[in-house]
């Protein structure tokens, strides 16, 4: 079988579901006694189990058979999740997950996980006298001969059969080699068996089934009035089928109670205790209800929406057309092209939204492995994980928190004696949460710990010679505490495993700000610090305002604009030599858009003057323009690798005459 | 890249003129030439930055080669051109004066002199090609550009 079809999708389900392990084993370690978070790891193992073995990856299916075998044992209450028992099951999944990046990188794997299927024995063992197995299948790929256990309700309607003179038989496809459609061929049989008789259950799963989560193998148990022969016959009418292997079905009285068996075999191997395909077939039940999900490759996606992108570019093209000409057919028709245009482009972009969870859901793991590490005591309390953002500013935001969540625990949270003497509350709270605020999501990490002292942090960037005595005398608090973005700061005295190299904060602020967005601290010292990181919503398509600084045109994205005026030039004060307005009753700081484009003044100073109000976070810029010439719907596009990283201007647009218009970089331009 | 066109004997170049001076550069670097379209003036780059234009949807930065050579200016005719090149997967515009024909030269006419040919300094030349009674300056894209490493000032 070529499996490296399958290879993408394989990854990309155990990443999930490592990580949803990861997250319900914190759960659990919170609340040991919970059973439907038991389930949910369980299900999670065992459907890496059953993926990695088809697979051929034969560790990862072992490692995960020991694991599920402890987890059982914990759901039937044989054992109790004690620390140690969590604290293997963590390493497990970090073994799961070292396993599969191997896998995922195509190098040879040095891992070892026989010291941890060793411990996992120990424990299923040394723990409880009576080590029961609900049911252990092994079955080889070659086998003909295999037994399925059957749950206690499979055997109830199995009894009932025989009692209506009805049979139960274990039958066994063999799909032939090369079969190209197996999901098809298994619903066939499957089709032509519910005809002659009622499948009570199939092994894998009737949903892995039509996902070709097997190999050339499956079994149902059919519970028939007809014979074996009949059966065959019913199979074998369907083409691509090897052989039917049809074995009446054995009801055990009651459930053996017997030992663990010995997976030593490098052959593919298979356990499926009875109960559990129970769940998950219920559990997959539950969510084909809640809905249908098709994965699509990012660049495919990409490539839909720039196609988008350039059908905005044409709309607007043919608007102005149409308006130039004076034709109201063309108007009329392209209004009604343009709703659809719009909805098509809303579509895609919430196509490409992802919820921020996907980014927060590693970090509980994070922070209880540090917080243990550095013997503090934390709470992490996630809101808003539910917030969406694009999925480029997914993929790019997870190291900026890393870093984030990191510092608050190594440097703001204090140690539970320290918390205590301060009169604190000993367990320290990191608050991570994600909102949306207009057209921009916040994201902030915040702490209850000891903050930021201005005071040490000018110490600090004096001793360093990041500034002078004098200037740091001058500074305010605020202006202090930003420091902390500059580049070769760092405040942790002793460096850590955790923090303290000095690259943090300053690589954070430069990947928000490379995202479009900006990051902010507020800090009291002693009562925590905020940090608050505010993105843009999406990346590609924004609302913008056209304006002509001489004969050039720029576009101001509509999101940072507050409002435009226009003022006489006698408006215009004079401020410690800058030139300010006062605007409702507050003071606006005026920026010259000719002057900081260095555009030739060409136009003589204008007695009236248009400005337009801007702001980034709560400071505010009025930028004079000469003129305005609307509001547009532009398609952001990159200056390329050559021009990149030019101060003021955030990108390029094209225009409805094709005409390649600047993108200015508000937050630049403020400062 | 300039490897690869050079080992094989014969050498397919896209002549142009900057004022008097022929240039050449190898035809599978070339990805179209344009007429002069809008150029829209990007600030705050160096000054042989044009600006950027509109291809078919993406956005290209454009060269003003002269000024990166430090050639005389002169006021472009009918003639001008901008030849859009491929340096490193990366698309540039280059503007230059009149676009003359392809030529087929061998490499045994190539020289390779390290001191400066006419007014261009050496680094931005990968050579110098004899045809006939005509002088051809073969352009090293990657040093002009700027692309795959530190830009040198002019």
């Amino acid at each position: 079988m070529d499996i490296n079809q399958y290879m993408g999708m394989f990854l990309e389900e155990s990443r999930e579901h490592l990580q949803n392990l990861n997250s319900c084993v914190l759960q659990l370690e919170n609340a040991p006694d919970n059973l439907s978070v038991l389930g949910e790891i369980f299900r999670s193992a065992h459907t890496i189990k059953g993926m990695s073995a088809t697979m051929g990856f034969t560790t990862i299916a072992e490692l995960t058979h020991e694991m599920e075998n402890i987890l059982d044992m914990l759901r039937k209450s044989q054992l109790h999740a004690n620390p140690d028992i969590i604290n293997t099951i963590f390493k497990c999944v970090d073994t799961l997950e070292q396993l599969v990046e191997s896998v995922a990188t195509n190098s040879e794997s040095s891992i070892d996980s026989k010291p941890l299927i060793g411990k996992l024995k120990a424990l299923a063992k040394g723990e409880s006298i009576q080590v029961s197995v609900a049911a252990t299948k092994t079955e080889k790929v070659t086998t003909e001969y295999s037994k399925i256990e059957l749950s206690d309700t499979e055997i109830a309607v199995i009894k009932k059969a025989y009692e209506q003179g009805m049979n139960a038989y274990e039958v066994t496809i063999y799909l032939r080699e090369g079969c190209l459609l197996k999901s098809a061929r298994s619903y066939m049989v499957m089709n032509a068996l519910d005809e002659i008789g009622e499948v009570i259950r199939t092994i894998p799963t009737v949903d892995e089934l039509e996902k070709e989560k097997f190999d050339l193998s499956f079994q149902a148990i059919l519970v028939t009035g007809c014979d074996t022969d009949k059966i065959q016959q019913a199979v074998l009418s369907i083409s691509e089928i090897e052989r039917a292997v049809v074995v009446a079905c054995v009801v055990p009285d009651n459930i053996n109670v017997q030992e663990i068996q010995q997976m030593t075999k490098v052959q593919v191997v298979q356990t499926v205790p009875a109960n559990a395909v129970a769940t998950v077939s219920a559990a997959v039940d539950k969510k084909n209800k809640g809905g249908q999900s098709v994965r699509v490759d990012i660049d495919k996606l990409d490539a839909l929406l720039n196609l988008v992108g350039e059908l905005v570019i044409n709309k607007t093209r043919l608007e102005q057309i149409g308006l130039t000409h004076k034709l109201v057919d063309l108007v009329e028709t392209i209004e009604q092209m343009d709703r659809v245009t719009t909805d098509l482009q809303s579509v895609v972009m919430k196509v490409r939204m992802v919820s921020v969870g996907q980014v927060f859901n590693r970090f509980p793991r994070m922070v209880r492995d540090l917080s243990h590490g550095l013997g503090k005591e934390i709470n992490l309390i996630i809101q808003g994980e539910e917030t969406e953002l694009d999925r480029t500013v997914i993929d790019e935001i997870g190291d900026p928190l890393v870093h984030l969540l990191r510092n608050s625990i190594d440097h703001g949270i204090e140690t539970p004696e320290e918390r205590q003497a301060k009169g604190k509350n000993p367990i320290g709270e990191v608050r991570l949460i994600a909102r949306y605020e207009g057209n921009n999501v916040i994201i902030m990490v915040e702490d209850d710990g000891k903050g930021i002292n201005p005071e040490i942090i000018k110490g600090i960037a004096v001793k360093k010679e990041l500034i002078t005595q004098a200037e740091a005398d001058k500074m305010d608090m605020n202006e202090a505490v930003k420091m902390v973005f500059l580049p070769g700061f760092s405040t942790a005295e002793v460096v850590t495993d955790v923090s303290g190299r000095g690259v943090g904060m300053d690589a954070v602020k430069n990947k928000i700000e490379s995202l479009g967005g900006m990051v902010d601290v507020e800090t009291k010292v002693n009562e925590g610090s905020k940090f608050k990181i505010r993105l843009p919503l999406t990346l590609a398509i924004i609302q913008a305002l056209l304006v002509n600084v001489s004969d050039e045109i720029y576009a101001i994205p509509l999101g940072s604009i507050d409002s435009t005026i226009n003022i006489k030039s006698s408006d215009l004060k004079t401020v410690q030599n800058k030139e300010v307005i006062l605007l409702r009753g507050q003071i606006i700081p005026i920026v010259r858009l000719a002057h900081v484009l260095n555009i030739p003044e060409t136009v003589e100073q204008q007695d009236e003057l248009f400005i337009v109000i801007v702001h980034i976070g709560d400071l505010k810029a009025g930028v004079i323009v000469d003129n305005l010439i609307g509001q547009q719907e532009i398609v952001i596009k990159s200056l390329g690798k050559l021009l990149a990283g030019i101060k003021v201007i955030a990108g390029a647009t094209i225009l409805g005459n094709g005409q390649v218009a600047l993108i200015l970089d508000i937050a630049s331009l403020i400062q | 890249m300039s490897e690869q066109t050079y080992s094989s004997s014969d050498l397919q170049l896209v002549v142009f003129k900057l004022g008097q001076e022929e240039y050449g550069v190898s035809i599978l670097q070339v990805q179209e030439i344009k007429r002069i379209t809008e150029i829209t003036r990007v600030p705050h780059t160096p000054e042989y930055i044009k600006g950027v234009i509109n291809l078919r949807g993406s956005v290209l930065p454009v060269i003003d080669l002269k000024k990166r050579l430090n050639l005389p200016q002169q006021a472009s005719t009918e003639n001008a051109r901008i030849i859009i090149v491929k340096v490193e997967e990366i698309s540039i515009g280059m503007m230059v004066d009149a676009v003359s024909e392809v030529m087929t030269i061998n490499e045994q006419n190539i020289d390779y002199p390290d001191v400066v040919v006419g007014s261009v300094s050496a680094n931005y030349l990968s050579g110098v090609g004899k045809l006939d009674n005509r002088l051809l300056i073969l352009l090293n894209l990657e040093t002009i550009t700027g692309i795959g490493q530190e830009t040198t000032p002019v």
